[in-house]
């Protein structure tokens, strides 16, 4: 069970390593989001995110004009594990403007 | 559980954080509209290819929260067997949405 650490990419999973300790995006099922630093990773893609922002994004439909508004909810986490079978993507945060 | 080959052997495995939240208050946020607050009594975790549809829970002195209908409460005491195949995230010491 000898474990190795390597510092080149290889695989997928790699590209997620070197982001560990840094602040991540996650899309997640559901229309979840996350935005968090990354503390911990398995194969399974199972995380832990410290000092955590999740956004819920709903559509909500007007029964009168049929328009679709988009409504989104935002909450703080201290720290939070991850079920690794909700995750889309992960990414570097996204910069906006 | 074997970590892969290429993982930092000093890094916490997300499930340690789990085990370690035996025994206090947790968070759990569903992939449906709900969430379950309660205290950790223990979880398995189905090996290899079993894994991802393991991690079911155990927990007591449950409430159990639906998000959509403005908040509405469902208290459970004892203990339930939650099915892990649901969950999205977990939140150790969390006490759930704020109403």
């Amino acid at each position: 069970m000898g474990q190795q650490t390597t510092n080149t990419v290889e695989e997928p999973l790699d590209l997620i390593r070197l982001s560990l300790d840094e602040r991540i995006y996650v899309k997640m099922r559901n229309d979840r989001e996350l935005r968090g630093r990354l503390h911990a990773y398995d194969q399974h893609l199972n995380m832990i995110l410290g000092d955590v922002e999740e956004t819920v994004t709903t559509i909500e439909i007007d029964e009168e004009t049929y328009e679709e508004i988009y409504k989104s909810t935002k909450r703080n986490i201290p720290m939070l594990f991850v079920r690794g079978d909700g995750v889309v993507l992960v990414a570097p945060p996204l910069r906006v403007g | 559980m074997a970590a892969n080959a290429t993982t930092n052997p000093s890094q916490l495995l997300p499930l340690e954080l789990v085990d370690k939240c035996i025994g206090s208050r947790i968070h759990i946020v569903m992939k449906s509209d709900k969430e379950i607050v309660g205290t950790l009594l223990g979880f398995d975790d189905f090996v290899s290819i079993l894994s991802k549809s393991g991690d079911d829970m155990v927990l007591e002195d449950v409430t159990e929260f639906e998000i959509t209908p403005e908040g509405r409460r469902i208290t459970k005491l004892d203990q339930i067997l939650l099915n892990g195949n649901n969950i999205t995230m977990l939140v150790p010491g969390g006490e759930g949405p704020e109403v």
